[in-house]
């Protein structure tokens, strides 16, 4: 089960990168790019609200953001599958480390940490 | 460079990076962030947040298939994933203020130790056969499948495993690797577990552990998709093939021309943050 949850979220990201960079190259493919120096990402591609809606739109570069999303998002459903697991289990003392482990990645996750 | 050119090349750098990561066992993140910095000339801050998305990747494809073998410790690992959790927000915080040149020599010192552990390693001692109280307090007490039957196995020192995966997430966000050879220093030579048990629950860690930074560093606008893209993609495409291989191959020899290419590596990064050139 929890096995599972990884290969389908490594899967569905994997297809979600590889329709995006397509998208991506069609949309942008000739631009020349140069990543030499750090300037930060526009808005629409740092923030989980604004690249849902990009790529809904068919924004290449949101569509790639959103694989990384989901990238992000299997760890943390692995954590919540080992969550139930405890809790069925009655293992209250590993449901509270689960807890915290969880507290944890939606601090960094909603941008607590600037 | 136009996308189109520089998409296809970093991909396939990025396959070779995954490919030895895989093999080797030291993970492709200590190549890729010196592949993108040395070869393409990119900011070390987007070859952090590129090499992170691939870290994600790999681990993920590869524990899926370590649970099932029943080595990983669920337990061992959660309780650890609060310290390199927590590590890895520190560290993630801490590179927003770290110059680049700092953060390229502290790369180099962890990569050449890194690369010297993977030319020696260490010899299998015997495990401790008494219970630890604190370990067994917290439940951490388990068993392997190990020589035809179910060995158990009792970890020790876990206060200082727990201290000790703490730095190793904090390494992980700040320099943008897996870092899974500091985890194994800390449960194979501290805690005391089994090799296996050690290294497919360091594996197990690694996705948690860097899905918390690659989510600062997501709103802190440095996961370029046009390098995260063909990055990710690549290593994971090479960590699969890695894993096809493994069984068919001297690792040895692998091993030795690994360690020596990431130590010139990770000696011309330091070089180039000395001399300014970063």
């Amino acid at each position: 089960m929890l096995s599972r949850v990884l290969s389908l979220g490594v899967y569905a990201a994997a297809g979600m990168a590889v329709l995006g960079g397509v998208v991506y190259l069609v949309q942008h493919g000739g631009e020349t790019v140069s990543y030499t120096r750090f300037d930060g990402e526009p808005g629409g591609l740092t923030n989980p609200a604004a690249i849902v809606s990009g790529a809904l739109g068919g924004d290449g570069r949101a569509m790639v953001q959103a694989s990384v999303l989901i990238l992000i998002a299997t760890p943390i459903i692995r954590v919540l599958a080992s969550l139930v697991l405890f809790m069925v289990t009655r293992d209250r003392l590993y449901v509270a480390v689960t807890l915290l482990v969880l507290v944890l990645l939606c601090l960094g996750l909603w941008g607590a940490i600037e | 460079m136009t996308a189109l050119v520089l998409t296809p090349i970093v991909l396939v750098g990025s396959l070779g990076a995954g490919f030895l990561g895989a093999l080797t066992g030291l993970g492709g993140g200590v190549v890729i962030v010196p592949l993108l910095v040395l070869v393409f000339g990119v900011d070390i801050h987007y070859a952090i947040g590129a090499s992170l998305v691939a870290v994600i990747a790999t681990s993920s494809g590869s524990a899926a298939a370590y649970v099932r073998d029943g080595y990983t410790n669920v337990r061992i690992a959660m309780l650890l994933e609060v310290a390199t959790v927590a590590g890895a927000l520190c560290g993630a915080w801490l590179a927003r203020y770290t110059p680049g040149p700092t953060i390229a020599v502290i790369f180099g010192i962890v990569v050449l130790y890194t690369a010297l552990s993977a030319l020696r390693p260490p010899a299998p001692r015997p495990l401790d056969e008494r219970p630890d109280p604190f370990a067994t307090l917290l439940k951490l007490n388990g068993s392997y499948p190990a020589d035809g039957g179910i060995k158990r196995y009792y970890p020790h020192r876990v206060p200082w495993g727990f201290l000790v995966m703490l730095s190793a997430g904090a390494l992980s966000a700040l320099l943008g690797i897996g870092s899974g050879i500091v985890k194994v220093l800390a449960m194979d030579r501290l805690m005391r577990l089994p090799f296996k048990v050690s290294t497919t629950t360091s594996n197990f860690m690694i996705g948690v552990t860097a899905a918390a930074s690659a989510g600062v560093y997501l709103h802190r606008g440095q996961i370029e998709p046009g390098l995260a893209m063909p990055v990710a993609l690549g290593a994971l495409g090479g960590s699969f093939l890695g894993a096809r291989t493994l069984p068919r191959i001297k690792t040895k020899t692998l091993r030795i021309v690994f360690a020596v290419v990431v130590s010139v590596a990770a000696v011309q990064m330091m070089y180039k943050a000395a001399t300014g050139k970063m």
